[in-house]
C-alpha cells in the first residue's frame, strides 16, 4: 500500500515538471511586451521598462527562467507577479475561495447527480428515466456561459431568489448559484454514470441471488448494487476536481468571484507569467493528488481492488 | 493618461456581458455636473466603487484610475480643477506667475499640513519633482516633467540606466523660502498652471524620500481626505482628515473603495442599496437606457474628456492608407450617428473635431465635411484618389475590452459606403496590441483614444500629433502645424494661445492622420442614500462634495 | 490490480463481446436494434440537415450573412427578417445557417483529431506496456491536468489570428487547441480497452502464429476495442462545439471572417436583459446540434452494448 503511494507520488514528479514547462514555455512564448500595455496609448519611458524588466527576470533565456522557477519554487517560492505582491499570497487569498466552490459544485454533482441517476436507474424506460435523460442532454448541450448568464439573470436580477454576486467574503449562500452552475455538466454525467451502472448491476448474478435469498429489493438496491455503480462515478468525481478549478474561469467571472480563475485569465492579459505558472503548478498539483485519493478510495469501495 | 490605461484596468473586469461600451460612456450633452442638489448632512460613511490599484500609490507611478481615483482623495496639488467645469482654480497654490510663459513664481498658502502633520512647503514639491522626474527611480508619470528645464539631464544615459543620470535635480527648479519656489521651463509653456493639477504634481512629505516602498502602501498626502487602510483585492478605506486647512474639505466622515472586478456586480449592488457610487454603467444596462429605469433619478450621464478615433497606419508600414484623399473617404465613410445610437445607446457624442468639448478652448466642426457621414461622397473621393490600392481595409482593435462591436459597425459602414471589403480584426489583448503599434508592425487602421491628463486644447493636440511625439503612433509630421503648437505655447494670452491651437487642429482635416469617431461621456449611478454627486470631466466622481442625505 | 483497470472517462461499459465473428453478428443486431429505434432517427435526421446547412447554407436562404442593417439592430423578429436582427443588424436567420458550417467543422476535426491522437497514444501504451506504457501515459497525465480552457487561452493568445488569416486556419486553430488539450480521455480509454482484449485467446493465437504486432493490433486488437472511444468520440464531437462557444465567449475563440454560433452567442449575452432573441435562436440550433450527437452516440453506444438489450 505505501509502497503504492510512494510509485505514484515519484510518477507525480515528471508530470509537474511536463505540466509546469508546457505553461512556462507557452507564457514565455506569448506574444506582446508585458509593459507595452501599461503606460495606456503612450509608451513606457525607457527607464521604466528597463527596471522593470530586470526586476521580473525578462531579459534571461527560457532555459534560464524556467530553471530559476524552479529553485525558487522547490524552497516553496512561488515568485512575485508584476503589482509586486507575493503569489503565494494571492493564492493563498484565492484558493480557498476557489476550492470553496468546486467543493460545493462536487456536493450538487454527487447528490443530484446520484439521486437522478439511481432514479432513471430503478425506473428504467419509464417516464423519470427519459425525464433525467434528457433534461441532463440539455444541460450538457447548453454552453456554461449561457447558462450562468441565464440563471444569474433571471434567478437572481428579475425574481431575486439568490446573490446576483459574490462578495469577497464568498458566502456559502452567495456561491449556490454559481457552484450549481460550475458543477451543471458534471451533474449531468454523474447522473447519467449512476444510471447507466446501477442498470448494469441491477442485472448481475449476484443481485439476482440477493434477492432469491429473501434480501428486500430496497436493501439489495441499496447495499449491494449501489454500491457496485458508485465506483465509477466515484472516479469521475473526483478525475473532475481538478478540472472544475480550471473550469472556474468562466463561472467566476459571471459572478465576480474572487477566485483562482479569474485570477489567471487577468494575470495573463497582463503577460504576468509568474503568476500564471503559479496558479497553474498549484492547480496540476490538487488534480494529481485528487486522482491518488480517488484511486486509494477504490480500495475502500471494491474490497477486490488492493494496492500491493 | 488615465483613461487610455483604464482598458486595461478593466480587463480584470470585463464583465461577463463584453459588447456595448468601454470604460467611459454618455448621453445628454448639456448636463451640468451635479445631481441633486438636496441639502446632504455632514459626517457618515460611503461606498463607492474601486478596482485594483496596478502600481503602489505613489502619486509619481499611478497612471490609471483604480489608484489614481484614491490618490487623488488623499492628496492636494497646486491646483485644482472645478469638479463642473474644469477650470483650474488654486488649491495650495496662492498665485502662479510668470510674464514670459518660461519663468514662473510659485507662491503657496500658509497652513496646508500632510497627514503626517509636517507643513506643506516648496521644498516638497521641489523634492517630489526631482524624484519622480529622475530616471534612476523609474516612474510612469516621469514624462509630465519633461518641459521643466534639466529633465534630460535626470535621465539615465541608456535603457538599463547603466549610466546614471548626470544630476539629481532639474535645474529648473529652485526653492527661494519656504513658501515659494520658480520653475523654468526649456521652451515656452502657455497651459503650465493647468498642468500643475494632475496627481503627478503632488508633493511629497519627508517621510517619503526615506521609505518610497511603505508609502507606496500606505500614502500621505495634503488632501482632504487621509489613507487608512488597504486590504489588497477587497477595499481601500479613507477617512476625513480632520486638520485639513484648505478649500476643499471633505463632508464625509469615512469613505470605502470596494474593489469590483466586474461592473455588472458593482451595478447591482447599487440596484439593491449595497454599494453607492459606481462610476461605470455596465454595458448591459445600457442598452435601451434601461440604467434610467433601475435606478431611477439616481443617475447621471455627463461629457468628459475622451476622444475615440480611427489610426491610419504610418505610411512605411502601409501605403495603402497613405493618401489623404484616401483617409477623407474613410472617415466620411462612418455612420458615426447611427454607430453611436445603435450600438452606443447614445453614450457617445459624435465627433466633429480632435478635441474634445469639455476643454478650454474647444471648437465644435474643426473636421467639417470630412466627419459627415455621406456616402456618395464618400465613394466620390476615393475614386478622385485612384481607389484603394490595399485589397481590404481592416481595423485592428484589442479583444479584451469591449472594442469589438463599434468596430464591426464601423467597417460595415466603410464596406457599405465605399465597396471595399472591411474587417475588424481583433488582436488577443492590449499588451500585443500596443507592442505592434510601437513597433511599427501593425498594418491597416487600428483603434485608438485619448482621456486628457488636464484639461486643455494642447493636451488633444501636442502629444499626438506633434512630430515625434510620445503618442504620436501613425508618425504624423506637418512643419505648419508644428509651428503652430510653438506659436500658441509662447503666447501669454489664454485666448490667443487658443487661436493658435485652433488654427493647428484645422490642419489636421486635410492631412486626417486619424479620423475622429465621438468624444466620451460618462455614465454614473448611485444609491438611494446618497446626494450631491458631482461628475468631473474627467470622468471621476467629485469625493469632496459627496454626501449623505 | 492497479490502476490499469481504472478507466476514466465520461461514461464508459465493457467492450463489445469476443472474437471477430462475434463482432459480426453485434454489428447486425445492433443495426437491427438501432432501425428500431426513434432517437437514432431523429439525431440522424437533425445531422443530416445540419450537415446540410454546413455545406450549401444557400439552400436555406438567400440573405448575406453579412448584410449589416445597422439602423435596424436589435429588431424583433418579423416578416422581412425571420429571427430578427442581432446588435450589428444582421440577419439572425442567415447568420445561424451560415455559422453552421464554422461549429460543425470544429465539432468533427477535433472529433476526427482527437480520436487518431488518442488512439494511437492508447493502443501503444496498451499494447507494448512496460516503459512505453510508462511514458505514454505521462504524457497523457501532463496534458490531462493542465485544464482545457486554460490551455485554450493560453495557446490562443500566443499564436494569435493575423489579419489575414484564412478561414480554414482560423478554425483549424481552435481545432487544433482542442485536440491538444482533449485527447488524453480518449487515449486513457483506449489504452483500458486495449487491456481487456490483450488476454484475449484470439490475440494470443495470433501472437503464437508469429503475427507481426502490426498485424496483430490492425486485425484483432483495433477491431474489438474500437467501439467505446468512437461512442465516446461522437458524444465529445457535441462537447466541442460547445466548447468553442465558450472559448469565443472568452474572447479567443473563432475571429471574422469566420461565422458562428460560439461567436453569435458570445455577442448576444449582452442583449439578455433587453433583446433575448439575438441569444435564442443561435443557442438553440447550437444545442440541437449537440443534442444530435450526443444522442446518436448514446443510442449506438446501447446498441453495441448486449448487455442493455
Amino acid at each position: 500500500m505505501y509502497k503504492y503511494i510512494l510509485r505514484r507520488l515519484i510518477q507525480m514528479v515528471p508530470v509537474l515538471l511536463g505540466a509546469t514547462f508546457i505553461i512556462f514555455a507557452m507564457v514565455f512564448a506569448l506574444p506582446g511586451d508585458p509593459t507595452a500595455g501599461m503606460c495606456g496609448d503612450r509608451p513606457c519611458s525607457p527607464a521604466f521598462v528597463a527596471q522593470f524588466r530586470t526586476e521580473h527576470n525578462l531579459n534571461d533565456p527560457l532555459p534560464t527562467r524556467y530553471a530559476k522557477y524552479m529553485v525558487n519554487l522547490s524552497h516553496g517560492d512561488l515568485g512575485t507577479n508584476f503589482r509586486g505582491v507575493k503569489v503565494a499570497e494571492d493564492l493563498k487569498q484565492r484558493y480557498p475561495t476557489t476550492a470553496k466552490l468546486a467543493a460545493m459544485a462536487i456536493v450538487f454533482e454527487t447528490v443530484i447527480g446520484l439521486i437522478a441517476g439511481v432514479l432513471a436507474g430503478i425506473r428504467k424506460g419509464k417516464f423519470i428515466d427519459n425525464l433525467v435523460l434528457v433534461s441532463t442532454l440539455l444541460v450538457i448541450a447548453i454552453p456554461v456561459f449561457v447558462i450562468g448568464a441565464t440563471m444569474q439573470y433571471y434567478l437572481g436580477v428579475k425574481w431575486k431568489l439568490f446573490p446576483v454576486t459574490v462578495s469577497s467574503g464568498a458566502t456559502f449562500y452567495e456561491l449556490l448559484m454559481p457552484a450549481f452552475v460550475l458543477g451543471s455538466a458534471s451533474i449531468a454525467y454523474a447522473a447519467r454514470l449512476t444510471r447507466t451502472n446501477l442498470v448494469e448491476n441491477l442485472r448481475a448474478d449476484y443481485l439476482r441471488t440477493a434477492v432469491a435469498k429473501g434480501l428486500t429489493r430496497r436493501r439489495a438496491i441499496g447495499v449491494h448494487a449501489l454500491r457496485n455503480s458508485l465506483i465509477p462515478v466515484v472516479t469521475y468525481v473526483g478525475a473532475d476536481f481538478g478540472g472544475l478549478l480550471g473550469g472556474a474561469i468562466v463561472t467566476e467571472r459571471i459572478f465576480n468571484i474572487q477566485g483562482v480563475g479569474g485570477y489567471t485569465f487577468t494575470s495573463l492579459h497582463n503577460r504576468d507569467g509568474v503568476a500564471v505558472v503559479g496558479t497553474v503548478t498549484i492547480l496540476v498539483l490538487v488534480f494529481l493528488l485528487a486522482n491518488l485519493l480517488v484511486d486509494l478510495l477504490y480500495g475502500v469501495l471494491d474490497p477486490r481492488i488492493s494496492h500491493d | 493618461m488615465r483613461g487610455t490605461t483604464r482598458t486595461v484596468a478593466m480587463v480584470a473586469g470585463v464583465s461577463a456581458v463584453t459588447l456595448l461600451a468601454a470604460a467611459c460612456g454618455g448621453g445628454d450633452k448639456g448636463s451640468s455636473g451635479s445631481s441633486s442638489s438636496a441639502a446632504g448632512k455632514t459626517g457618515g460613511a460611503v461606498t463607492v466603487r474601486g478596482c485594483n490599484p496596478q502600481n503602489p500609490l505613489i502619486p509619481g507611478n499611478t497612471n490609471e484610475t483604480c489608484g489614481g481615483n484614491v490618490l487623488d482623495a488623499i492628496t492636494a496639488k497646486l491646483i485644482h480643477y472645478n469638479p463642473t467645469n474644469a477650470a483650474p482654480e488654486n488649491d495650495i497654490a496662492d498665485k502662479i506667475e510668470s510674464s514670459d510663459n518660461q519663468n514662473f513664481t510659485v507662491t503657496l498658502q500658509k497652513g496646508y499640513k500632510f497627514h503626517d502633520g509636517t507643513e506643506v512647503k516648496a521644498k516638497n514639491f521641489v523634492d517630489a519633482w526631482n524624484w519622480v522626474a529622475n530616471g534612476k527611480n523609474a516612474q510612469l508619470n516621469s514624462y509630465f516633467f519633461e518641459p521643466i528645464e534639466g529633465f534630460s539631464d535626470v535621465q539615465c544615459g541608456d535603457a538599463d540606466c547603466k549610466v546614471k543620470p548626470k544630476a539629481d535635480k532639474m535645474t529648473g527648479l529652485a526653492v527661494k523660502d519656504d513658501y515659494t519656489f520658480t520653475i523654468k521651463t526649456t521652451e515656452k509653456v502657455s497651459n503650465l498652471p493647468v498642468r500643475l493639477g494632475y496627481t503627478a504634481f503632488a508633493p511629497l512629505p519627508d517621510s517619503f524620500f526615506s521609505d518610497p516602498k511603505a508609502f507606496g502602501e500606505h500614502p500621505v498626502g495634503a488632501g482632504p481626505f487621509k489613507f487608512d487602510s488597504w486590504t489588497k483585492n477587497t477595499e481601500i478605506k479613507l477617512s476625513k482628515f480632520a486638520d485639513y486647512k484648505g478649500k476643499f474639505p471633505a463632508k464625509l466622515d469615512n469613505l470605502t473603495f470596494k474593489i469590483y472586478q466586474d461592473d455588472d456586480a458593482a451595478y447591482n449592488d447599487v440596484i439593491a442599496n449595497q454599494l453607492d457610487v459606481i462610476d461605470t454603467i455596465p454595458s448591459s444596462a445600457l442598452i435601451d437606457d434601461k440604467y434610467k429605469t433601475d435606478l431611477p433619478d439616481r443617475n447621471l450621464s455627463k461629457p468628459v474628456g475622451v476622444f475615440q478615433d480611427i489610426n491610419f497606419p504610418p505610411s512605411k508600414v502601409d501605403p495603402a492608407y497613405a493618401d489623404p484623399k484616401v483617409r477623407q473617404a474613410i472617415s466620411m465613410a462612418i455612420d458615426r450617428q447611427t454607430i453611436v445610437k445603435q450600438i452606443f445607446n447614445n453614450t457617445r457624442q459624435p465627433a466633429t473635431g480632435w478635441v474634445a468639448p469639455v476643454v478650454d478652448g474647444y471648437k465644435a466642426n474643426a473636421c467639417g465635411e470630412y466627419c459627415t457621414f455621406d456616402a456618395a461622397k464618400a465613394k466620390a473621393k476615393l475614386d478622385e484618389a485612384g481607389g484603394f490600392k490595399g485589397g481590404k481595409m481592416t481595423i485592428a482593435y484589442n479583444a479584451d475590452a469591449s472594442h469589438k462591436a463599434w468596430v464591426e459597425a464601423a467597417c460595415n459602414s466603410i464596406k457599405t459606403a465605399l465597396g471595399v471589403d472591411c474587417v475588424a480584426t481583433p488582436v488577443v489583448d492590449f499588451a500585443t496590441f500596443r507592442s505592434k503599434i510601437t513597433e511599427r508592425k501593425m498594418k491597416g487602421m487600428f483603434r485608438s483614444g485619448w482621456q486628457m491628463d488636464y484639461p486643455s486644447i494642447e493636451d488633444f493636440l501636442a502629444p499626438i500629433y506633434k512630430t515625434k511625439a510620445s503618442s504620436n503612433d501613425n508618425d504624423y509630421s506637418n512643419p505648419a502645424f508644428d509651428k503652430l503648437l510653438d506659436e500658441a505655447a509662447a503666447q501669454t494670452d489664454a485666448a490667443q494661445a487658443n487661436a493658435k491651437y485652433q488654427q493647428a487642429e484645422a490642419l489636421l482635416a486635410n492631412d486626417m492622420p486619424v479620423a475622429p469617431l465621438w468624444y466620451g461621456t460618462a455614465q454614473f449611478g448611485w444609491s438611494d442614500k446618497v446626494t450631491n454627486v458631482k461628475v468631473t470631466p474627467f470622468g471621476t466622481v467629485d469625493l469632496t462634495s459627496l454626501q449623505l442625505k | 490490480m492497479t490502476e490499469a483497470t481504472i478507466v476514466v472517462g465520461a461514461e464508459t461499459t465493457a467492450p463489445p463481446g469476443a472474437g471477430p465473428e462475434g463482432a459480426r453478428s453485434l454489428a447486425s443486431d445492433a443495426w437491427r436494434s438501432l432501425k428500431k429505434n426513434p432517437i437514432f432517427w431523429v439525431s440522424t435526421a437533425l445531422i443530416v440537415l445540419f450537415v446540410l446547412m454546413a455545406i450549401w447554407p444557400s439552400l436555406f436562404t438567400n440573405v448575406d450573412p453579412n448584410a449589416a442593417v445597422l439602423k435596424e439592430a436589435r429588431a424583433r423578429p418579423s416578416s422581412s427578417a425571420w429571427f430578427g436582427r442581432d446588435i450589428q443588424g444582421y440577419d439572425i436567420y442567415s447568420r445561424t445557417i451560415y455559422g453552421a458550417r464554422a461549429s460543425i467543422l470544429v465539432g468533427v476535426f477535433t472529433s476526427v483529431a482527437t480520436v487518431i491522437i488518442g488512439g494511437v497514444m492508447g493502443v501503444l501504451a496498451g499494447y507494448y506496456g512496460g516503459w512505453i506504457d510508462s511514458l505514454v501515459s505521462r504524457v497523457t497525465d501532463i496534458f490531462f491536468a493542465i485544464p482545457l480552457l486554460l490551455g485554450g487561452i493560453l495557446f490562443m493568445a500566443t499564436f494569435p489570428n493575423d489579419v489575414n488569416s484564412p478561414y480554414l486556419l482560423v478554425v483549424g486553430k481552435v481545432v487544433l487547441v482542442l485536440a491538444i488539450f482533449g485527447w488524453p480521455s480518449l487515449a486513457r480509454l483506449m489504452r483500458s480497452s486495449v487491456l481487456q482484449v490483450k488476454p484475449n485467446d484470439y490475440v494470443q493465437a495470433a501472437r503464437a502464429l508469429g503475427a507481426s504486432p502490426w498485424r496483430i493490433i490492425r486485425a484483432h486488437v483495433l477491431p474489438n476495442a474500437v467501439a467505446p472511444m468512437i461512442v465516446v468520440a461522437t458524444i465529445n464531437l457535441g462537447v466541442f462545439i460547445a466548447v468553442e462557444a465558450t472559448l469565443s465567449f472568452l474572447g479567443i475563440g473563432l475571429t471574422p471572417p469566420a461565422v458562428s454560433w460560439g461567436v453569435a452567442i458570445s455577442d448576444a449575452i449582452v442583449a439578455l436583459r433587453t433583446t433575448p432573441h439575438i441569444l435564442l435562436f443561435p443557442s438553440l440550433f447550437l444545442s440541437l446540434t449537440v443534442l444530435a450527437f450526443i444522442m446518436l452516440g448514446d443510442a449506438v453506444r446501447d446498441a453495441f452494448d448486449p448487455k442493455s438489450r
